[in-house]
């Protein structure tokens, strides 16, 4: 049950704060009483004022979670041609609002602002927000690119910033003398990675070829940097999808594509897709580095054989500049459902099963699954691994997250281990 | 240690004074002394401060730099930039709700304590701003407000998208628009109507003025500088409607799980979105509340084995009973057939064999749908040797298809089309007209006019700022296969200096006052600027220079 009124969110069914209840309905009649508390949401607006106090127009204004610690948006806004933005529908928490200016006004003069805290409390209103902008003009930076062909007079570079998949970029088209010295004004200071784009004068087409050069840093003042071109790193292969044999499963769907995702140490993920039928794929633009491979549906494993009907799972791959790596991949569906029944505890007055939250925890955190009113409880999915499972008539997820809890219910607690493609059940005694 | 310091110094300005890499002492001196001034205003001629201006140039020297700069107007709306390099500037501005466009020449600096100077006007941009409500009178959130334009293209009027805004949480909307014309407003609520249409509160679409359709709504006209047009809309209760669909694709006709749609309501001679998307798990489609009428629907197949199977199925979905669909897709069309080549000159160029072979055949986009492009697989150009006289290219979608022909190192033009021994009227194939299209002629013919055509001068009208736009269009009637031409120049005589087919055209040249971009297809256009357009015949060779008088940048239909 959830409830959808515009400007409120749901928080609450029947008092119990922790999770949304779920309903076994299936008999005739009425089955359930539900209570449903409301609460206001937030809103921001205000303006984007450059360093004259002038309104500037078509500047992103991202709110981003700051107890997530992430760097992924929750909202955004964009200024009108008034500088107004507005964001609405915020739930209480501490946020960061961040300008992602977009284009500046030329090549190398970019508008800059800084992120600024805000904490919203239920329906709080901030009005008259400003977020502050200024001009700051690129530097001018010499180097010299190694390697060129002979007779390279024009290449293009282009630098991306680490740690992101789609963070800000430039491109330069830049003159190179015969010995591939160039110089090049407007670039932003910070670090790069750098990219040589030349277009191939030998074939008709005239596609561009994309040679990585390395990470720079560009400081202001900055002497010359020397780039060379890295030798490219190639993952390629095929997979061989075994779909899953059950169809009660959501998500899975036979014959689709599958999504490989390599992440980098750096955080960074690169995705390929493998089309059917025969389920190629290959990574393009990868930097030379240790790379994890997952497949990004859920509950797919990928392995790769090491004897005859030997597999292991995929740990790190390491990739050198030069590699080519070709991988053959198994890639399996591993769903279990994990069936739970809370039993009320021993002496409670309510003989009678009810709804209850369940804790499932592995490595200190713990998720939340709300059962129905006869304490039952089905997921469809967890990864292997070993558990701990305890039910609370209700509890939040700070508690659920606090160990202290989870000692203090004792006997309650049970632990378990769950292999992947295994259904099994559990009884629970709630705790009092 | 003084000793050594003023040493050191001493060093540091000797290497100053010598010339910078790359710049030989022969070369005239580069003098970085140059100050260009100039004012932002209003189209009022009432200062603006505040509005940010960039000068962007390369220096005059043997290696150019570029040169960037920024400062903003003060508040008699004067901005300067000083200790300027010798080179040439052009400038750029940018103010919150102000559009600007650079239409003059750009600004040379040369010679010692040199002075440019420029005036920029930024007019205001149109605003289209309300509030959208639903039946009860409450404010609909996340209501979509498109803005829809006519517009021509190879002489066929279509109804083209323009900017669009969602409403926020008051229902309150607000689209700044770029270009002033005549704007249609139409307003729907995808997510609490289609395809969710079981929702409470399901909604409609309406076009403003709370009309449920486009040909009995009232078009918005929209002009810089104007107050900011307020704009209130109620959403009426989605109709009873339903429309379930089926795809088939491919060879087998097989349910297609990755095919791209588009759903079309066609009134008159217009059709616009009415909603789209892909499917996935299901093999079509279904939508509960789609305005009644009748409907076009585009598919494409993006799955790997029958990519560019494209499928297009039209269906009347009425109010108060069920309507069903099923689009069968087909394959893409080869194109293909020969080249003629019409008395060509007795010697063709030589050409080095790096060049490749000389003769080019280029298929343009298609026109029209909007919603079927050639991509992957397909061969938009083909280059053949002279000995060779079969072509082909595609496949492709259905769409209007518009051929373009070159000869390296010749002045040859596309004279002609047949098809099957049947000459056709235009350089367009429309390709949603029974095929096949692998039987075609393309009579390539040598020999291009050349003319120059110029802007004469009106006393001191003909200013250093003044600019043209110069419009060249060939005679529908007599010379379907002519060239079209539009660009600006600062007036003179050489504002058109090229070749183009020989034939019967048109010309006319308008001096641009404001930012007032048009489509120049429109044939209301070139009635309304009746007498300044020139006729003239051009035939192959040189022909007599071309004279216009430049008609006033005033209002023209849009």
């Amino acid at each position: 049950m959830g409830a959808d009124c515009p400007g409120y969110r749901l928080i609450s069914i029947n008092g119990r704060r922790s999770a949304l209840a779920t309903y076994d309905c299936s008999q005739p009649g009425p089955c359930a009483q539900a209570d449903l508390t409301l609460e206001p949401l937030a809103v921001i607006e205000g303006h984007v004022l450059d360093s004259n106090g002038m309104p500037v127009e078509n500047i992103g204004v991202e709110l981003r979670q700051s107890a997530a610690g992430s760097r992924s948006r929750f909202r955004r806004a964009v200024s009108d041609d008034r500088g107004y933005f507005r964001l609405f529908h915020l739930p209480p928490g501490d946020y960061d609002l961040v300008p992602q200016p977009g284009s500046g006004l030329a090549e190398g003069i970019e508008w800059k602002g800084d992120p600024q805290h805000l904490s919203l409390g239920p329906g709080d209103v901030i009005s008259g927000a400003q977020v502050q902008l200024r001009l700051t003009q690129g530097v001018e930076i010499s180097g010299r690119i190694e390697g060129l062909a002979p007779g390279t007079r024009q290449v293009t570079l282009l630098f991306q910033r680490p740690n992101s998949n789609s963070g800000r970029t430039f491109s330069k088209q830049v003159e190179v003398d015969e010995e591939g010295r160039f110089k090049l004004s407007g670039a932003q200071l910070g670090r790069y990675e750098v990219d040589l784009l030349l277009r191939n004068t030998q074939t008709p087409s005239g596609e561009m070829t994309r040679t990585y050069l390395g990470p720079v840093e560009i400081i202001p003042a900055g002497g010359g940097l020397t780039l060379a071109p890295r030798e490219p790193v190639v993952l390629r292969g095929a997979l061989n999808v075994e779909w899953p044999q059950r169809d009660d499963l959501p998500g899975v769907a036979e014959g689709a594509p599958v999504d490989l995702m390599a992440t980098g140490e750096d955080g960074v993920r690169r995705r390929a897709t493998a089309q059917p039928p025969d389920y190629r794929f290959e990574f393009l633009g990868l930097r030379p580095g240790s790379y994890r491979l997952t497949p990004s549906a859920r509950g797919a494993k990928a392995e790769r054989q090491v004897g005859d009907d030997q597999w292991e799972p995929l740990g790190e791959i390491a990739l050198n500049g030069g590699d080519t790596v070709d991988l053959d991949l198994r890639v399996r569906f591993e769903f279990g459902r994990l069936s739970v029944l809370v039993r009320p505890p021993p002496g409670s007055r309510a003989a009678q099963a009810a709804h209850y939250v369940v804790g499932i925890r592995t490595d200190g955190v713990a998720r939340l699954f709300p059962t129905d009113q006869n304490g039952l409880l089905a997921v469809n999915y967890i990864p292997s691994g070993d558990y701990e499972i305890c039910a609370w008539p209700d509890i939040s997820v700070d508690d659920a997250n606090n160990s202290a809890i989870w000692r203090k219910a004792g006997d309650s607690v049970r632990k378990f281990r769950h292999d992947e493609g295994v259904d099994m059940e559990i009884t629970l005694t709630a705790t009092p | 240690m003084r000793t050594v310091f003023l040493f050191v110094a001493l060093v540091v300005a000797a290497r100053a004074q010598q010339p910078p890499p790359g710049l030989s002492p022969q070369e005239p001196k580069l003098f970085s002394d140059g100050v260009i001034s100039g004012t932002v205003t209003d189209s009022r001629s009432e200062p603006l401060a505040g509005a940010w201006v960039v000068l962007e140039g390369y220096t005059r020297s043997e290696k150019p730099e570029r040169i960037a700069r920024h400062a903003s107007s003060d508040a008699a709306g004067s901005v300067r930039f000083a200790n300027l390099p010798n080179g040439a500037y052009r400038f750029t501005a940018q103010m919150a709700g102000r559009h600007f466009e650079w239409r003059g020449p750009s600004v040379t600096l040369g010679g010692a304590k040199a002075e440019g100077r420029f005036d920029l006007v930024l007019p205001r941009k149109p605003v289209l701003t309300g509030r959208i409500f639903d039946e009860a009178g409450f404010p609909l959130e996340r209501a979509r407000v498109q803005t829809l334009r006519h517009t021509f293209n190879d002489g066929v009027q279509f109804l083209m998208r323009g900017e669009s805004a969602a409403t926020d949480d008051r229902g309150i909307f607000r689209i700044v628009l770029r270009e002033p014309g005549r704007y249609w407003l139409m307003v729907s609520h995808t997510e609490r109507s289609f395809p969710f249409g079981s929702a409470p509160r399901s909604t409609g679409v309406a076009f403003y003025p709370n009309s449920p359709d486009l040909l009995t709504a009232t078009a918005v006209e929209v002009a810089f500088d104007q107050p900011e047009q307020t704009l209130d809309l109620t959403l009426p209760v989605a109709p009873a409607t339903a429309l379930t669909s089926a795809i088939v694709s491919g060879p087998a006709g097989k349910p297609c799980l990755q095919c791209r749609y588009s759903l079309r309501r066609i009134e008159g001679a217009f059709s616009y979105e009415i909603v789209g998307g892909a499917t996935s798990r299901e093999p079509g489609f279904n939508y509960f509340g789609i305005p009644p009428g009748l409907y076009r629907i585009y598919v494409e197949d993006q799955g790997v084995n029958n990519l560019g199977w494209w499928g297009v199925a039209e269906t009347v979905v009425a109010d108060g009973r069920p309507s069903e669909a099923l689009i069968a897709t087909q394959p893409p069309m080869p194109i293909s057939g020969k080249i003629v080549l019409h008395e060509p000159p007795s010697e063709l160029p030589e050409l080095s064999p790096e060049a490749g072979d000389p003769i080019r055949i280029n298929l343009g986009q298609p026109n029209g749908s909007d919603f079927f492009s050639m991509r992957g697989r397909s061969r938009s150009h083909v280059q053949l040797p002279f000995e060779e006289a079969e072509f082909s290219l595609g496949p492709v979608p259905p769409g209007r298809y518009r051929f373009q022909v070159s000869v390296q190192g010749a002045s040859a033009y596309l004279a002609g089309i047949s098809r099957q021994g049947r000459p056709l009227v235009s350089p367009v194939l429309d390709l949603s007209q029974p095929g096949p299209w692998t039987n075609l002629e393309l009579h390539i013919s040598f020999g291009l006019a050349s003319v120059e055509i110029g802007i004469a001068e009106q006393g001191a009208a003909l200013g250093e700022e003044a600019t043209y736009r110069l419009l060249i269009a060939p005679d529908d009637e007599t010379n379907p296969f002519g060239q079209r031409w539009d660009s600006t120049c600062n007036g003179g005589e050489h504002c058109f200096s090229g070749s183009l087919p020989p034939g019967r055209y048109r010309a006319v040249a308008i001096e641009q006052t404001g930012a007032s971009p048009q489509n120049f297809q429109n044939p209301e256009t070139w009635q309304a600027l009746g007498p300044w357009v020139r006729t003239f015949t051009l035939t192959a060779g040189e022909n007599p220079a071309v004279q216009l008088t430049s008609a006033p940048g005033a209002s023209l239909p849009r």
